[in-house]
């Protein structure tokens, strides 16, 4: 299941810096995402299965305050083809009541551009960061207790 | 000469029998229409962000289940928010996934996905108590403050409704099928009219049919004229994975109208509307897909629009209806 990517945290941090220049979080704010150490790639799909979607809030609630500082930070993926303006503002207002719903504290943008999808075919994922930016982990959801203990571990450190 | 003069009489009686059969067709199906009358939550509310289930009491009263922010939701007849209760969690007024929902002259009943059973509020939102259950509900309808009709989800592929009393206990059970099915080809979504006859639509065969209040078949008819479905394997299961019908509503003159899954031309739109003797004597087209209809006690549809966000309320109109009230 744990996957490693090297040398490829400078990619995606840019990427999701250009992202979050476009589009910002909901609540209208720039996201600090260049300190983020976990991206969470929430896959749309899993919106419509709450069982999918258990795993993963349970997840999030179990994550330090300090997740507002930065360190986590959500990027939601839509399939490409069902994307038109007004299903991706449908997607927008869904967004906003489940992170309402279920008390997310970390920002979390949306990726029109389809820059994550590849990373989001297995479903919703999470990117883990190590302090030295060397290695990246990935790993899927649902997740095991040693996963996630490790996740929280990295996130201490 | 004469053979020409056979053929040009062949050909003449051959387009005048097209020109009436057409007409024909055109007088046994005809389209109805739909006048939109209230239309609940839009892109820059917080009002709904994922409904399921609506129900309409009699004094009007809309109530709504959201599965995205687990509450369960009372609108007045304007469609304003009145009141709404829940959170995530299995506690008292708390859901995983609320559902289905629907209500007596007194209380609100409302199933959750994940959890089986119901738990009972009243019509102020507050939580009253929960009728446990050891299935999960693929349908349900209230018949009395005292009875609930089940379409439960069984282990053992059984095709029942069973009638339960406000303690989950099985007062009676109605088989409407002697058959044991395979997985899921078994479930159903279902509707009484105002004589207790009973209405079912197969969720994954062509089948719609009616039973009497004593459970005997009147009628059993195919709309889409299809065999069978596409099954997949998941796991060590095999299931159906297209749906035929979505749901089933009849109105207060006993109309039957079916909402269409898949195989219809317009996918979760298209609503066949039949007479109570099964024959389809209208059609009509939801603007948007919707997973369910449901209509009120005032004969108004309800369905889904802008995938959850939206719940619309819809006037009928159905030319036959208008010249049926103008006679009375």
């Amino acid at each position: 299941m744990k996957q490693k990517y090297r040398g490829k945290k400078l990619f995606l941090l840019f990427l999701i810096m250009g992202l979050s220049l476009f589009y910002g979080d909901f609540y209208g704010n720039s996201l600090p995402i260049e300190q983020a150490q976990l991206i969470i790639i929430i896959d749309f799909n899993d919106f419509m299965c709450f069982s999918c979607l258990d795993s993963f809030v349970e997840f999030c609630q179990s994550l330090p305050l300090h997740s507002k500082d930065g360190k986590v930070c959500g990027v939601l993926v839509v399939n490409e083809a069902d994307e038109t303006d007004l299903s991706f503002k449908i997607v927008e207002k869904k967004l906003r009541g489940f992170i309402s719903a279920n008390n997310i504290k970390f920002p979390v943008l949306i990726d029109n551009l389809h820059i994550f999808n590849p990373l989001a075919e297995d479903g919703t994922v999470i990117i883990l960061f190590n302090h030295r930016g060397k290695c990246i982990k990935k790993y899927l959801f649902p997740l095991k207790r040693e996963q996630k203990a490790d996740i929280l571990g990295a996130l201490k450190d | 000469m004469r053979k020409r003069k056979i053929c040009m009489g062949v050909l003449f009686l051959a387009v005048l029998f097209c020109s009436r059969l057409q007409f024909i067709l055109a007088e046994e199906v005809r389209q109805v229409s739909l006048e939109e009358v209230l239309s609940i939550g839009n892109l820059d509310d917080n009002i709904l962000f994922q409904w399921a289930g609506v129900a309409v009491d009699s004094q009007n009263y809309i109530y709504v289940t959201d599965a995205m922010d687990y509450c369960l939701k009372k609108f007045d007849c304007q469609g304003n928010l009145q009141k709404k209760i829940g959170r995530k969690g299995q506690g008292p007024g708390e859901f995983l996934a609320p559902r289905l929902l629907d209500c007596s002259r007194a209380y609100i009943y409302v199933t959750d996905q994940y959890v089986p059973g119901f738990q009972v509020f009243n019509k102020d939102l507050k939580f009253q108590h929960r009728i446990p259950l050891r299935m999960f509900i693929n349908d349900f309808k209230v018949i009395s403050d005292s009875e609930i009709a089940v379409a439960a989800v069984t282990s053992d592929q059984t095709c029942r409704i069973l009638v339960l009393n406000t303690k989950g206990e099985v007062i009676r059970k109605f088989h409407y099928s002697e058959k044991k099915s395979s997985l899921m080809m078994n479930w159903i979504d279902f509707d009484f009219d105002s004589r207790k006859n009973l209405y079912i639509a197969y969720n994954f065969q062509d089948k719609i049919v009616k039973f009497d209040p004593q459970g005997k078949k009147l009628w059993s008819h195919s709309l889409m004229k299809m065999k069978h479905v596409k099954k997949k394997k998941i796991g060590s299961f095999i299931v159906p994975c297209e749906i035929v019908y979505k749901d089933i509503a009849v109105d207060s003159t006993g109309k039957v109208y079916v909402l269409s899954g898949e195989f219809s031309k317009n996918p979760s739109r298209d609503v066949y509307v039949l007479d109570p003797e099964g024959k389809q004597k209208a059609a009509l087209t939801l603007p948007e897909g919707s997973h369910c209809i449901y209509i009120d006690g005032s004969d108004f549809l309800y369905s889904r629009a802008g995938d959850g966000i939206t719940l619309k309320k819809y006037r009928i109109i159905d030319s036959e209806r208008q010249a049926e009230s103008m006679n009375k």
